[in-house]
């Protein structure tokens, strides 16, 4: 898909609606600031196809544009994580699981926003090393330290907020 | 601090990015370090958990927002074709294209303006014609201009 001129607008959308949303949403904590974020993405990507603005890797194009909205709104905010906001997608789990899962995810959203992000990319998107390094802007090597740490991070405050301390 | 490395392997094993020979170093120390066994686990029980939460879908609601600004935005560029689609005019050709009309209309109009303050040899009455015909400055209107110039300073 990545590099392909023919592809049109509806044919991203569609492919990459779901998951930029949920980027988003695990960023943020919030699904309401979550899809303004996906509308100003879907909108200025938009605008770019129809300018014929060549765009040679669109899926990093719009998880690179979409951090970066995301980093612009935790700056401005000085985030707070909405708790109703990490409760609402349990899946299909025992209560005992997706107490986990809500634990889990609060800890997630505790880390700073570089660990997040990396996390994030890697765990719930299933981005490359590669892949990651291109959307944040540095090497292979440098992720996967990234990730270490923020693992080592994640559960430091998994331990102090769930079962498992 | 000698844990480190290996715990590092561990994080990259469970992204499945390690060498073969950084897996067959990590099984070695792994066989005789129980501490980072017990990291290994609980690594593995935290990307167990982070990667059975389900996935957020795109509300309807807001698809529908994205749909409704790009049709405005559809619409929009109806009345500017020249400047969007296959046909249309490249924006720096558009604005170096203002900025010589600019340039030719300054110079037109400061042209003229220039026209209007030259003075004829000839007497110092300016007739209407004079304004908007080219006047052409003979030798002797030169001389006599200086003549004339120089007897108005020493006054």
């Amino acid at each position: 898909m990545d590099g392909d001129n023919s592809l049109t607008f509806t044919d991203v959308f569609n492919e990459y609606k779901d998951r930029t949303f949920d980027f988003a949403v695990k960023m943020l904590g919030d699904r309401d600031a979550a899809g303004d974020i996906a509308q100003e993405v879907f909108v200025r990507l938009y605008t770019k196809m129809t300018d014929h603005y060549r765009i040679t890797d669109i899926k990093s194009w719009l998880f690179i544009l979409t951090r970066n909205l995301c980093l612009n709104k935790i700056r401005d905010r000085c985030h707070e994580v909405p708790l109703s906001a990490v409760s609402d997608n349990p899946g299909d789990h025992s209560d005992r699981d997706r107490h986990r899962q809500i634990e889990l995810r609060r800890a997630l959203l505790a880390l700073e926003p570089e660990y997040r992000e990396a996390l994030i990319l890697r765990e719930y998107q299933g981005f490359s090393y590669t892949e990651i390094a291109e959307i944040l802007g540095t090497t292979v090597p440098a992720i996967r330290a990234l990730l270490y740490r923020a693992r080592c991070r994640l559960r430091e405050t998994y331990r102090q907020t769930s079962f498992m301390g | 601090m000698r844990c480190d490395k290996y715990k590092e392997m561990l994080s990259a094993r469970l992204d499945g990015e390690l060498t073969e020979f950084e897996t067959w170093e990590l099984d070695s120390h792994l066989a005789t370090c129980p501490d980072c066994r017990a990291f290994a686990a609980e690594l593995d029980h935290i990307s167990d958990l982070n990667r059975s939460t389900g996935t957020e879908s795109l509300p309807a609601d807001v698809e529908d927002r994205i749909m409704t600004r790009i049709d405005n935005a559809k619409n929009a560029r109806k009345g500017w074709r020249v400047f969007s689609g296959y046909y249309r005019i490249p924006r720096t050709v558009v604005w170096i294209g203002s900025l010589v009309l600019a340039v030719l209309l300054y110079d037109a109009l400061s042209g003229s303006n220039h026209m209007n303050t030259i003075i004829p040899g000839h007497g110092d009455a300016v007739s209407e014609n004079s304004q908007t015909r080219k006047i052409v400055l003979t030798e002797k209107d030169v001389v006599e201009r200086r003549v004339f110039t120089a007897s108005k300073d020493h006054l």
